[in-house]
């Protein structure tokens, strides 16, 4: 089993994206378009090639120390931060509670809303939903 | 070659900062876990910590360490691309429940983003720091791209990002207190999107399909906020 050619697929898809975003110029980070690549391709091949999962595993599992260098970074950035910390802080905390609350809710009712008109459905028979 | 030439050279090196990185990194992993895997003390923020403190106490310019570990942030480029592999594992179960994965994705996301920058007016935020901070529940090798991409700065994005997470993750038991009628799945839907990793190791600890939930919405909403930000930003404006 050679890791190599799902590393070269891993490359090949954030190249193609990489590509794809400088020629017209999308807003959007290559790397991003590259996941859409490499998602079509494995549709596409219906099946996950041999390696593949290990080598993403182990970079997701380890993304974390790659963020190591920016903590570090932050350093210099230190200063601006302190300036406007209490501002900052309430965006933060209120910004995820607010997120939380509304995605948490809307799953909810949504679920309920889908779950309610398949059920609607079934009554009359109507199989489409 | 004198002794500190011979030192410079090595200093000059990739080697001796990756080393310190995955060092501190393991220091960090294991204090972590003798705290008992308490959402204050992540590990990368305790690495970093204990770099910060090594540089200062060294006097070694920040720039020579951010360059010696510029390999590290190229890893974020296939990290990103990976995050396809959850999916298309995932592919039946988005396909069984894409009306409210979808809803809640675009609900969730514009909310994400649209806050931040709608309280970062109203408190008077600089416009670097709310560019910075609203890409901020997306996972981290998204954020700080788009954050760079928006006109952010990526390291204040990190920070950001991370702060998000741990008060996401903490938010967890007011959350279902507040929403009782709300079952694991949407619970781990809103704390992946809102709070990305950190949040998805945190709907784990609540139960597995919260933890899976979770998963999909962190990889979901990294594509989504790189789709939307651009744009809500256009429109904010």
């Amino acid at each position: 089993m050679s890791a190599l050619r799902p590393l070269g697929l891993l490359l090949a898809c954030q190249l193609g994206g990489e590509l794809i975003a400088r020629f017209l110029v999308l807003p959007l980070p290559g790397a991003v378009i590259g996941c859409a690549l490499l998602f079509g391709v494995l549709l596409v091949r219906g099946r996950m090639p041999v390696g593949l999962k290990m080598i993403a595993d182990g970079l997701l599992r380890y993304l974390p120390v790659m963020f190591v260098p920016a903590g570090v970074g932050v350093m210099t950035d230190v200063q601006r931060l302190r300036n406007e910390w209490g501002a900052l802080l309430a965006t933060l905390v209120l910004s995820a509670t607010i997120t939380l609350v509304v995605t948490a809710w809307n799953f909810g009712a949504v679920t309920r809303l889908a779950s309610h008109l398949a059920s609607q459905g079934r009554e009359t028979g109507d199989d489409a939903g | 070659m004198t002794q500190a030439e011979a030192w410079n050279t090595l200093l000059a090196s990739p080697l001796p900062w990756l080393t310190a990185t995955v060092g501190a990194y393991l220091v960090g992993q294991e204090l972590h876990q003798r705290s008992g895997c308490h959402p204050l003390t992540q590990p990368v923020a305790l690495a970093a910590s204990l770099l910060v403190v090594f540089l200062l106490a060294t006097g070694y310019p920040v720039e020579a360490y951010t360059q010696g570990t510029a390999s590290l942030r190229f890893l974020l480029g296939p990290a990103t691309v990976a995050l396809a592999i959850p999916l298309y594992e995932r592919r039946h179960l988005i396909a069984r429940t894409w009306l409210p994965l979808g809803a809640s994705l675009l609900v969730g996301c514009v909310t994400a983003v649209l806050s931040v920058m709608c309280l970062a007016r109203l408190f008077g935020l600089s416009d670097a720091m709310m560019l910075s901070m609203s890409p901020k529940s997306a996972t981290m090798p998204v954020a700080m791209e788009v954050s760079t991409q928006i006109g952010g700065l990526s390291a204040l994005t990190m920070v950001f990002v991370m702060a998000t997470g741990i008060v996401g993750a903490a938010l967890l038991d007011p959350l279902r207190r507040f929403l009782p009628r709300v079952d694991d799945r949407g619970l781990g839907f809103a704390l992946g999107l809102a709070a990305h990793g950190i949040g998805v190791g945190r709907a784990f600890q609540m139960s597995p399909v919260a933890g899976v939930f979770a998963g999909l919405a962190m990889a979901l909403n990294g594509i989504a906020t790189a789709l939307l930000t651009p744009t809500i930003l256009a429109l904010f404006h």
